[in-house]
């Protein structure tokens, strides 16, 4: 190997994430940023400059970067640029505008993005309707302000350009332009439209209490769920494409005088250095931007509930969107996070932390409950009561199998009903769990493959599990389990206590950008009453520390104590 | 050097009471029991005020060196060959200490949970995850610590208030043991218990300001005294002292006397499931200590790497003694002692020459305290 080699395989190259990113302290302020006249603009403006979506820049630099005015060098310039003969979704449709004067011009478009009803009553008819009054108006000096100001009718917002580059970019994103013959420019007017379903109530995180609706796969229809519940004039909305192919919009939510701007400018950087074909999903977006995408444990809260993406913005932190994914990402976040249920805080506080109580048990449960039964029974007999340790002896008699083997099949078969039940069709999902149960909770005790006792340690872990939240966290408590299971079938308790100890410290060490997850248990900062146990609501008064927001108060401090009736008024009035 | 991260003061003052507290899990309350008979529990609340001058020191040396830790201040005083007289034997004497505390501890389990498994397959997973624990630093090792706490101090606070349900008082009988001056004389010898107090003294660049080094070390010191003293307290009502010197695992004798009902006995396994968390997370620190010791020595950027070739060194050295109770002869007989004092007078003069040096400097270069470098 030579050297140059031997070179490249010792050096270090600079990640294109800086992972130490920690998130500084907010600027200091005097009064709130929310409520006072403060330059917002500086704070958040992004200091690497990214490029705006849509386009609306001129890109051109040379002459040939410009349209041609003769529609015939249009159409070959397109049919060159599309290849029109192959591509069948692009429509070039002439027309002649109905100016005093008539006028050849051409309409082109992508049949799969754009409505036909709202092109054929927006833009073709009153093009071709005879214009009147003929002369020009004077706030539009050229021909096509005119035709944009005054003839077309769609509702969306036009632009005048004349670059081809930037021309391209919005035909491919489902905007019309129209060519008119002898003008270098062309008008290019919003009509996209694509197929999708309609709002509907959450599949995954569904709840009782609280609003039914979630998440669709149109990126507007998003941003417009969360701003019908945060109608601030600051809630910023930047939306840009990522994906050299794809050119999929994404949209950045903060509010703007309340989210750190470190934190802002960080996600931007992350954000702007991918630099791949397609990102299809928010799946795959996570992995792009998240801390550490080899651990564990999730960095970002995916969600499909607008209420939960809109409780967070108001809380400091941030939100992305991905044009046809039904989800949102939420950062920074807390490992807590994931065993909050947006319910807990439309149920009063008892019932709340009631429920936070139960899924805290869950989740020690799943993750212990099968390791444990392993270490007792193979490494600490003597811990059990004795009727206990005879009873789980003579229930395990007739079973060949070493314990580990035991609870190793029932894990597998767990997971293959839980897989089979997420591939199969709705209707036949409840049947999976039937054969499931039969399976495992008669035909394999009766077989002598499992013992009894087990069963139903394994049917507490699994039901246990389904009651954690976040689907993605779901994911690493079964992983988990699974290394806490091989680490007591190696080593007792001994072993358990070693991986528990190897799975802290890696948590320990993760953050969410640039947020330790552990927060704001460890390192210790103000929680406002909301962390593991929720407290009542109207202490809840300041905002979550650890995501350092610009303004710390949530609700109003000095809150003028309720009226109370006398009992003689109360009397009366009855 | 990458820039060290930030330990919060709650989650210092627990780490150094995990740090100080975990020696009692081992052979501690032996040694105790030798010293101070029936008043063992009185030792460690006596030592502690023996230990205000070294504490007193630890914080008087931060000021001047806030950003360094004990081995980079004698470079700083004399030069490059202060800093390898130090840092060298300093780094190989800590994993020794930590050796020593491994082997007694694998010897433990071996005994009591795990008597087929060899003490080398004990040892393996036990200083990876140590070893892992170091390399992710004293705010990962904090951070855990915290969040295991529940497990830790809770399983600690359901053994005292369990032991104090069989307790005989007559146990205590006579109240000063051995007798106060005698006690006084065996707590100033025994003063070496509170060494660990000396791990400030590597984390000086990671302690937020001179205000939370001072609560951590009084404090935190008094606390870990305290609780030592109540554990010791429970121990000695529940079993006669002189019993106890012939005990190897003190504590967990302690933990077989738990008895609840059905449900609630024989819990000495679980009770080591307790104590495998709190002596990794020691050990970890050990390890991070010394590594960054050794790296700081020797200019490194970067302690990572030394971390599993130190481990590995570690390992090797817990096979050193040949038994249990070598291991713990070794550690309070000669470890410990010497290298108290050795630490004492370093710390000690470290700080008496920089003082000396400060009052030397001309009036405008008397920026000592903010700019460390400065000397």
């Amino acid at each position: 190997m030579s050297w140059v080699k031997w070179k490249k395989l010792l050096s270090v190259k600079k990640p294109y994430i800086d992972k130490s990113f920690s998130l500084p302290p907010p600027p200091k302020k005097g009064k709130s940023t929310l409520e006072e006249e403060v330059d917002l603009l500086s704070l958040y403006e992004p200091k690497q400059q990214p490029t705006p979506y849509p386009d609306t820049k001129n890109q051109a630099e040379t002459p040939e970067d410009y349209i041609p005015t003769n529609l015939s060098e249009v159409e070959q310039w397109l049919d060159k640029e599309f290849l029109l003969s192959l591509n069948d979704d692009i429509i070039l449709r002439p027309l002649s505008i109905g100016l005093p004067k008539t006028l050849p011009a051409l309409l082109v478009y992508f049949q799969s993005q754009v409505n036909n009803e709202h092109l054929s009553a927006m833009v073709i008819h009153p093009m071709t309707m005879e214009l009147t009054p003929p002369a020009p108006i004077p706030e539009a000096p050229t021909l096509l302000e005119l035709l944009a100001k005054k003839v077309t009718s769609a509702p969306g917002e036009y632009v005048i350009l004349q670059d081809k580059k930037t021309i391209v970019e919005r035909l491919i994103n489902g905007h019309i332009v129209l060519f008119v013959e002898g003008q270098s420019e062309a008008i290019v007017i919003e009509g996209i439209e694509v197929p999708g379903r309609s709002v509907s109530t959450p599949i995954i995180e569904s709840t009782a209490r609280g609003p039914q609706e979630g998440f669709v796969e149109d990126l507007d229809t998003n941003i417009g769920l969360v701003r019908a519940r945060l109608r601030t004039s600051r809630l910023v909305c930047e939306i840009r494409v990522v994906g050299r192919m794809a050119r999929t919009r994404y949209c950045l939510l903060y509010v703007a005088g309340l989210t750190n701007p470190a934190m802002v400018e960080e996600m931007r950087k992350r954000i702007q250095s991918i630099d791949v074909d397609t990102v299809h999903d928010m799946g795959l977006f996570e992995q792009y931007i998240e801390d550490q995408s080899n651990s564990l444990f999730p960095q970002h809260l995916i969600t499909e509930r607008p209420d939960r993406v809109s409780s967070a913005l108001a809380d400091g932190s941030m939100a992305v969107f991905l044009d046809r994914s039904p989800f949102g990402l939420v950062a920074p976040i807390s490992i807590w996070t994931f065993i909050h249920s947006p319910e807990d805080m439309y149920l009063r506080n008892p019932f709340g932390s009631f429920a936070r109580f139960l899924r805290i048990m869950s989740l020690i449960l799943t993750l212990f409950a099968p390791a444990l039964y392993i270490a007792v029974t193979s490494y600490h007999p003597e811990m059990l009561p004795t009727e206990l340790m005879l009873a789980t002896a003579g229930a395990r008699e007739q079973v060949p199998f070493p314990v580990f083997i035991e609870v190793l099949f029932l894990e597998f078969s767990l997971e293959l009903i839980r897989e089979a039940s997420l591939r199969v069709p709705q209707q036949i999902g409840p049947t999976i769990g039937i054969v499931g149960a039969i399976i495992i909770g008669s035909a394999a005790v009766e077989a002598g493959i499992v013992s009894p006792i087990l069963v139903v340690v394994m049917a507490i872990t699994a039901l246990a599990s389904f009651s954690i939240p976040a689907y993605t966290f779901f994911y690493s408590i079964r992983i988990l389990r699974l290394l806490f299971l091989a680490s007591a079938a190696a080593l007792g308790l001994y072993g358990l206590a070693i991986v528990t100890l190897i799975v802290a410290f890696h948590l320990a060490g993760v953050k969410s950008l640039g947020v330790p997850l552990l927060s704001p248990l460890t390192p210790s900062r103000t929680v406002a009453d909301d962390l593991i146990f929720r407290g009542p609501i109207l202490r809840q008064k300041k905002r979550p520390l650890y995501i350092r927001p610009l303004d710390t108060i949530r609700q109003n401090p000095s809150r003028p104590p309720r009226s109370r009736m006398k009992k003689q008024k109360l009397r009366r009035t009855l | 050097m990458k820039k060290p991260g930030m330990l919060g003061t709650f989650e210092l003052f627990l780490l150094l009471w995990l740090y100080s507290t975990s020696t009692i899990l081992l052979a501690l309350p032996r040694i105790y029991a030798q010293d101070g008979q029936s008043a063992l529990w009185l030792l460690p609340i006596i030592s502690y005020l023996y230990l205000l001058p070294f504490i007193w020191v630890i914080i008087k040396l931060r000021d001047y060196f806030p950003d360094k830790i004990l081995v980079e201040i004698p470079v700083i005083l004399f030069g490059r060959w202060a800093g390898y007289l130090v840092g060298w034997p300093l780094a190989f004497y800590i994993l020794f200490v930590t050796a020593m505390a491994l082997r007694e501890f694998t010897d433990v389990v071996n005994y009591i949970i795990l008597p087929e498994t060899p003490s080398w397959a004990l040892l393996l997973p036990f200083l990876i995850a140590s070893a892992y624990g170091a390399y992710k630093g004293p705010e990962a090792i904090s951070r855990a610590n915290v969040i295991l706490l529940p497990l830790t101090l809770g399983a600690f606070i359901f053994l005292l208030f369990s032991s104090f349900t069989q307790a005989e008082l007559y146990f205590l009988a006579p109240i000063l043991g051995p007798g106060l001056d005698e006690l006084l004389i065996s707590a100033f010898l025994r003063l070496s218990v509170f060494i660990e107090v000396a791990i400030l003294m590597a984390l000086y660049p990671n302690i937020r300001s001179g205000k939370a080094l001072r609560f951590v070390a009084f404090y935190g010191m008094a606390f870990s005294a305290f609780f030592m003293a109540l554990v010791l307290l429970a121990y000695g009502l529940n079993f006669p002292f002189a019993n106890t010197q012939l005990i190897g695992s003190p504590l967990f004798q302690l933990v077989r006397n738990i008895n609840w009902g059905r449900f609630l006995q024989n819990l000495e396994s679980l009770f080591v499931f307790t104590t495998v968390l709190m002596m990794i997370i020691k050990i970890s620190l050990s390890l991070y200590i010394a590594v960054i010791t050794f790296a700081k020595t020797i200019e490194s950027p970067f302690y990572q790497p030394y971390v599993f070739p130190f481990a590995f060194i570690t390992y090797l050295y817990t096979f050193m003694p040949t038994d249990y109770l070598t291991a713990v002869k070794w550690e309070y007989e000669f470890l410990r002692p010497y290298g108290f004092i050795s630490l004492f007078i370093l710390a000690s003069f470290l700080l008496a020459v920089a003082a000396w040096r400060k009052k030397k400097r001309p009036r405008k270069k008397r920026s000592l305290k903010r700019e460390p470098t400065a000397l």
